[in-house]
């Protein structure tokens, strides 16, 4: 795979800060806004991409801060970075919109990284292998698409994706191989 | 899966457009915190551990006050108990007791007597009282192994002959009761009360702010049962 989301990679000093505004936070919600700020467009286009409709990500994304908000109090690092803890929250709330029937699920993908997928199941990069490709996505679980999303639409690294699904690294390498396995089988089988 | 949207290739809103939404005071205000709440909660936690910190504290210092005030009163009752003599089968359980798990022990065998001793020596007399026809009087028993011999008379005399059924008797003796009790009639003691309950005779032996009750029969040996013997039928017949 080429670029990953550089923007997961934090140095100390940014994790620090980060750590003291969190605190802050604690005490006087008005500094959560530094957080707000700092993670509003990466939530933005989080949810973006999985509802489609950019008045309703709107919302969603209000809904996920104030949760964030009403939680931070409970919040302790647990040894990935905060932004992992936002994505969890937008993760369920995307789930609970989509459970109350609000939107259509949506992936939203470009044909770069639709050939990146061609490429590691060892098909060709072509427009008659994109639209198998397109149509096989239909046919995977909720969770392989998410997997599928995270790694490729959105380039996150295994460490990032572990962190927001909240299972170790090396059980979502396993689970992105058993997901390109299927959807190599599906495309053969086509 | 239900139905799946495929944006492939569509132009994503730029950040200027995204950001339009962008609304904390509207995050702020659905929250529904504030910062006093923030504060509260987080005085209120503080407290929490402050009130549980003091329960514990507070605890700690009346159980303190508590044992030491229970050991005060303990040394005070065994103290009274050497002045005034222990008089309820409660406590002479409880020594007896005491003595069996060995826990108390009496080696001294200092000889000491206290001035009350010697004055209530000098103040015993020897007078044996009328018969009366209403007492029961203490039929006499001849003493069969050792009786109870001390060097001084801590005043049984006078003690004993404040026992109606003891009145009409003269050198009345008391043996101990118990194998264990004999070797203690070899130790000194400053102080021996003559004790009867629930029918029982015990002589409270009382050295060092210790008492030790030793069961004991009255008894009289050889020529004097003889004596106790007549002083007790002629009570009965008068």
């Amino acid at each position: 795979m080429g670029q990953t989301n550089s923007l997961y990679h934090h140095d100390q000093s940014a994790v620090e800060e980060e750590r003291q505004w969190i605190e802050k936070a604690k005490i006087n919600p008005s500094d959560f806004g530094v957080l707000y700020k700092k993670y509003y467009l990466q939530i933005f286009r989080f949810v973006l991409k999985r509802v489609g409709n950019q008045s309703l990500s709107a919302e969603i994304v209000s809904d996920v801060f104030v949760k964030a908000l009403q939680s931070i109090t409970k919040y302790q690092h647990k040894g990935y970075p905060f932004s992992a803890w936002l994505f969890q929250i937008a993760r369920n709330e995307v789930n609970l919109a989509y459970r109350k029937e609000k939107y259509c699920k949506t992936v939203t993908v470009e044909t770069p990284e639709l050939n990146e997928v061609l490429e590691d199941v060892d098909e060709l990069q072509h427009e008659e292998n994109i639209q198998l490709l397109l149509g096989s996505l239909k046919e995977l679980k909720p969770d392989e698409l998410e997997l599928l999303e995270m790694r490729y639409f959105e380039k996150r690294p295994f460490k990032e994706v572990s962190d927001i699904l909240e299972i170790t690294e090396s059980t979502a390498k396993v689970r992105m191989h058993r997901v390109m396995q299927k959807l190599k089988e599906i495309i053969t089988a086509k | 899966m239900k139905e799946l949207n495929i944006n492939r290739d569509t132009p994503q809103p730029s950040d200027e457009e995204l950001l339009k939404h962008q609304n904390f005071d509207e995050v702020l205000q659905k929250s529904g915190v504030n910062q006093i709440d923030y504060t509260s909660k987080l005085v209120s936690k503080k407290w929490w551990y402050f009130g549980v910190f003091s329960f514990v504290v507070l605890g700690v210092v009346v159980l303190t006050i508590n044992s030491y005030t229970m050991i005060t009163n303990e040394n005070k009752k065994l103290y009274n108990s050497d002045n005034q003599g222990i008089t309820t089968v409660e406590k002479i359980e409880n020594n007896i007791i005491a003595i069996k798990n060995n826990k108390l022990t009496v080696e001294d065998k200092s000889k000491t007597i206290s001035d009350t001793q010697i004055v209530l020596e000098e103040k015993q007399h020897n007078i044996v009282k009328e018969p009366d026809t209403d007492v029961e009087y203490y039929y006499p028993k001849e003493a069969s192994t050792l009786t109870f011999k001390l060097e001084e008379s801590f005043g049984l005399k006078e003690q004993y002959q404040h026992f109606e059924e003891f009145s009409i008797y003269d050198n009345l003796a008391f043996q101990p009761i118990g194998d264990y009790q004999s070797g203690w009639l070899k130790a000194s003691w400053n102080k021996v009360e003559l004790v009867k309950k629930e029918g029982n005779y015990f002589l409270m032996l009382s050295k060092n702010g210790v008492s030790l009750p030793c069961q004991v029969v009255p008894v009289f040996e050889s020529e004097d049962y003889v004596k106790a013997l007549e002083n007790y039928s002629n009570a009965k017949k008068k």
